[in-house]
């Protein structure tokens, strides 16, 4: 009976594809979304090769699961303190650094640090082993393992925009009012992140009482007297504004720091305080705290991929968030002394709703421009003058350099990627910034309605390749209208195209020119570029080349996926029919 | 080791074998439709040495000549292939065969082409992910200082004063060295032609040029991609088209210094090893590598020659009267001996 059983089911395992295949029974049924666990490309992996220390790494480096380790951890009711020391002499403050023993790399011998991983890693691992407990790797090679693509665990800089820093500000608030009336206040003071029309008395009067969960949590300062972190935003006592600074301005200053900072970056330097690593102090620490006290779920993230990997949130959900104030004006009037132009209206308002982050403009300190940069230049602005700074045209901390980046989005690019249209400012284009009056004066939408009929056409035929194709017909005024309708579309080009014959010169990149020359006529493109080749003339594209270089470069950068193949744009004349083309072997004559 | 003659034959057998069937069927698979490597009867190469002959001495004057490839701009319309066939009296198909060929699906811009007999340009598209194909147009890159010059020794080359290199096929031997000197990879040869067969490659349009016209497929090419001019000027406006242009172009003029200037340079938006050229080939015209030695060789010749001559005739004289006074009767014994 048994052997029976055992021979139908061995008979049903073998029928079983066959009849799969024949359609008998249907396979069992593939879930339409099989399950997906949804794994970072990083997983949490970290990357130990400290080439800083070690130079070239005579093994492997070595990946390292950072998330694993924290489980198992955790589940043994361990803390992040069993593997990263304290920070100086708080208790629940840690320092993520690793290994234990290191205090700082920058005097570690490769050596030295060799051993503290080895002791630090292989001795919890055999200490494990010993307790009969599940522990990882003692052997070289399982850790240095060989050919792993480590680009994969790079991890990019945290995106902290203005929406991040709006979460943050409200969770504050929220705690600063909580706790305002758990004191028993009967009023509870109107919590202040703002620092504009506030008696600066008064001001640090309610900072105090709100403890330290206020701006000044993060955006703190030393004193240099008493030496300890003190959780002011007076930034330096004794200057004009009281400010937030960005972290970057002292923890991570750029490659010439202005000499105002230079006291704070010798500090952080001395301390060993690099952004990477104050930023998971001040980061982690603060998440970690409010996990332990009022539970994960109400606590930031404090697995790497989760800070690291954050998608940048799409500028227009960027603009509503509301922007930080420090006491910045909404528009100001920026004039220089003795500079002999004039004042350019700025309106602050607009461009913070269009940068990233306060650092995009004010690099170092908040400070105004001037403050660094004068006429002449000098020490603390680098030796960049103030025109430099607002007119550098390969920055993007000036005017004109994130304004010529702006160019290049897509909508621009199909006009101002031609090096025709991209020139040095001229005359005409001062003055559109220094208009010398107190506001910004934006000029009315554009509008097609105004253009002489006659002048403009709105269809018209290009019959060059006349043997070979029908006429191209070209839409002209569509062109015009869709131009305007993207011009409108963007305040930055609103504002410098001003009227709609700028966007004539899109195309008509000499049209003054050429209809000085051709009064009567309007300014068409056979006017400079001649049908046939001109000896004299060898760099400027002849009429066809002018008519193609035109079309398909503007097409291509404005990424419109229309004209594919050349009939999209002329038809063949004759289907068949090939004729000679146009002017090929004969002598270049009418 | 030791191999016996069975285990000798079955591996030349099956080496023969291998070379066959891989020779065939491997190199230029994708060419092999490609009946333009079938044709014979090369005019233009005939046509053109015609035109040297009898200009020889009587130039245009002015600088030498070249043509910019701005890849930028061309559109893969294969104009210029068609209108080299059409000047070159090469086997050729309407002009919209090859216009369409940009979208067709089994377009010959799936396989990368070289040059064949019948063919002395080709342009090649070179796609990657997220950007833009690069058409890239291949022919004669007309070196100043060529390497195939250098290599033949029936001296069939000419480096013409207005740029074109062009082949006498009336002294041509067929040895087909110019094809493994280029560094290029571009003469081809009429292997089907069983009496008369030419290396046959662009030709610049030696006929146009010295007519003060520009070659054919620049005059056909309605893009703007291939600019004619002198070649110094050339240079210039490239350079300038890559100051003008910040992140169009990389910053290299492919031919400027490759090989030690060709007459075809090349502006790309990526980089040249990306599509198709060869980034490898150095700053040194290919002839100055051979030179030394060859010079070398002419002195050995000029110098050490005859006093090795004389040496050898003064040694075989001593021997000669060493041989008469030691064995008087004849030959020595000794020689008798083996046999």
């Amino acid at each position: 009976m048994k052997k029976r059983l055992i021979n139908l089911t061995m008979l049903g395992i073998l029928t079983m594809p066959g009849s799969w295949v024949y359609g008998v029974v249907p396979p069992p049924a593939v879930p339409e979304h099989t399950q997906t666990i949804v794994k970072t490309p990083y997983d949490d992996k970290i990357v130990i090769a400290n080439t800083k220390v070690f130079g070239t790494l005579e093994y492997p480096a070595v990946v390292f699961d950072h998330d694993k380790h924290t489980q198992v951890l955790e589940k043994e009711g361990k803390t992040c303190s069993a593997c990263h020391p304290r920070y100086g002499k708080h208790k629940d403050v840690i320092s993520f650094t690793f290994p234990k023993g290191i205090r700082d790399l920058r005097t570690t011998t490769p050596k030295e640090l060799m051993h503290a991983y080895h002791a630090e890693c292989m001795g919890c691992h055999e200490k494990r082993y010993k307790e009969h407990k599940k522990a990882g790797p003692v052997t070289c090679g399982s850790c240095h393992v060989k050919g792993v693509d480590l680009s994969k665990f790079t991890y990019p800089p945290v995106d902290f925009d203005f929406k991040l820093h709006d979460t943050h500000l409200k969770k504050l608030q929220a705690k600063q009012i909580e706790e305002v009336r758990a004191k028993g206040m009967e009023q509870p003071v109107v919590v202040r992140f703002e620092h504009d029309n506030l008696d600066p008395a008064q001001e640090v009067a309610i900072e105090k009482k709100a403890g330290e969960k206020n701006c000044a949590l993060c955006h703190h300062s030393y004193d240099k007297e008493q030496k300890k972190l003190v959780y002011e935003i007076v930034y330096d006592k004794g200057r004009e504004i009281d400010r937030a600074w960005a972290c970057e301005d002292c923890h991570e200053p750029g490659a010439r720091p202005s000499p105002l900072l230079a006291a704070d970056i010798s500090l952080t330097t001395h301390k060993d305080l690099p952004m990477e690593k104050a930023a998971h102090i001040r980061c982690l620490n603060c998440h970690l705290l409010i996990a332990r006290d009022e539970g994960a779920d109400k606590a930031g993230p404090v697995l790497c991929y989760k800070c690291h990997e954050r998608k940048a949130i799409p500028a227009r959900e960027l603009a509503r968030v509301p922007r930080p104030k420090a006491g910045q004006p909404a528009t100001c009037s920026i004039d220089i002394r003795d500079a002999g132009m004039k004042s350019v209206p700025f309106d602050h308002e607009f461009h913070e709703q269009h940068v990233d982050s306060c650092r995009a403009c004010h690099h170092e300190t908040l400070y105004s421009c001037d403050r660094c940069h004068t006429l002449r230049g000098n020490a603390n602005g680098n030796g960049i003058s103030i025109f430099d700074a607002y007119h550098d045209s390969f920055s993007q901390k000036s005017c004109i350099g994130c304004h010529r980046t702006e160019e290049t989005a897509k909508d621009c690019s199909g006009c101002h990627h031609a090096s025709i249209v991209a020139q040095e400012p001229t005359r005409q284009m001062c003055s559109r910034c220094h208009s010398g009056q107190a506001r910004v004066a934006m000029p009315p939408t554009m509008t097609t309605a105004g253009l002489n009929r006659e002048r403009v056409k709105n269809v018209f035929q290009i019959k060059v390749l006349e043997n070979q194709f029908k006429p191209v017909k070209y839409p002209h005024e569509k062109i015009l209208v869709k131009l305007a309708e993207v011009s409108n579309s963007s305040k930055l080009a609103t504002y410098f195209h001003g009227n709609i014959q700028t966007l004539c010169a899109g195309c008509h990149h000499h049209g003054a020119v050429g209809a000085q020359i051709h009064r009567d006529v309007p300014p068409s493109c056979s006017h400079c570029h001649s049908r046939y080749f001109e000896p004299l003339r060898s760099n400027r594209p002849r009429l066809l080349a002018a008519y193609h270089e035109m079309c398909i470069q503007c097409h291509r950068h404005m990424d419109l996926k229309k004209p594919k193949a050349c009939t999209e744009c002329h038809a063949f004349a004759k289907k068949g029919q090939p004729q000679a083309a146009a002017g090929n072997n004969e002598p270049d004559t009418k | 080791m030791t191999i016996d003659r069975r285990e000798f034959l079955k591996r030349t057998a099956a080496l023969a074998g291998v070379t066959l069937l891989g020779g065939t069927s491997i190199a230029h698979a994708a060419d092999r439709k490609d009946f333009s490597r079938y044709f014979t009867n090369n005019t233009a190469n005939e046509r053109d040495w015609k035109i040297w002959e009898e200009k020889k001495n009587v130039h245009l004057g002015g600088e030498p000549f070249g043509i910019l490839v701005d890849t930028t701009f061309c559109i893969g319309c294969r104009r210029c292939e068609w209108a080299c066939n059409d000047w070159n009296k090469n086997p050729n198909q309407p002009v919209e065969k090859f216009e369409a060929s940009v979208n067709d699906k089994n377009s010959v811009f799936n396989s990368i082409r070289r040059t064949h007999a019948g063919n002395f340009t080709v342009v090649n598209r070179f796609e990657e992910k997220d950007r833009d194909p690069v058409y890239v147009k291949k022919q004669c890159m007309h070196c100043v200082d060529p390497a195939c010059l250098n290599a033949c020794f029936v001296d069939a080359f000419r480096k013409t004063p207005e740029g074109p290199v062009i082949y006498n096929p009336n002294v041509c031997i067929g040895c087909r060295y110019c094809m493994v000197s280029c560094p290029f990879g571009i003469p081809a040869y009429e292997y089907f032609s069983a009496f008369q067969p030419q290396v046959t490659k662009c030709t610049m349009c030696y006929d146009r040029v010295v007519e003060g016209r520009m070659p054919a497929c620049v005059e056909n090419c309605p893009a703007g991609a291939l600019t004619f001019g002198s070649r110094s000027e050339l240079i210039k406006t490239a350079h300038k088209r890559i100051d003008n242009n910040p992140g169009r172009y990389v910053n290299h003029v492919y031919g400027e210094h490759e090989v030690g200037g060709t007459s075809w340079l090349y502006l790309s938006p990526v980089a040249f090893n990306q599509i198709g050229f060869q980034t490898n080939v150095g700053t040194t015209p290919v002839p100055d590598v051979t030179k030394a030695y060859l010079f070398g060789v002419k002195l050995f010749e000029m110098v050490s020659a005859w006093p090795l001559v004389f040496g050898a005739y003064y040694a075989v004289t001593k021997l000669r009267d060493h041989r008469k006074e030691h064995y008087p009767d004849g030959t020595p014994k000794d020689s008798g001996k083996k046999s």
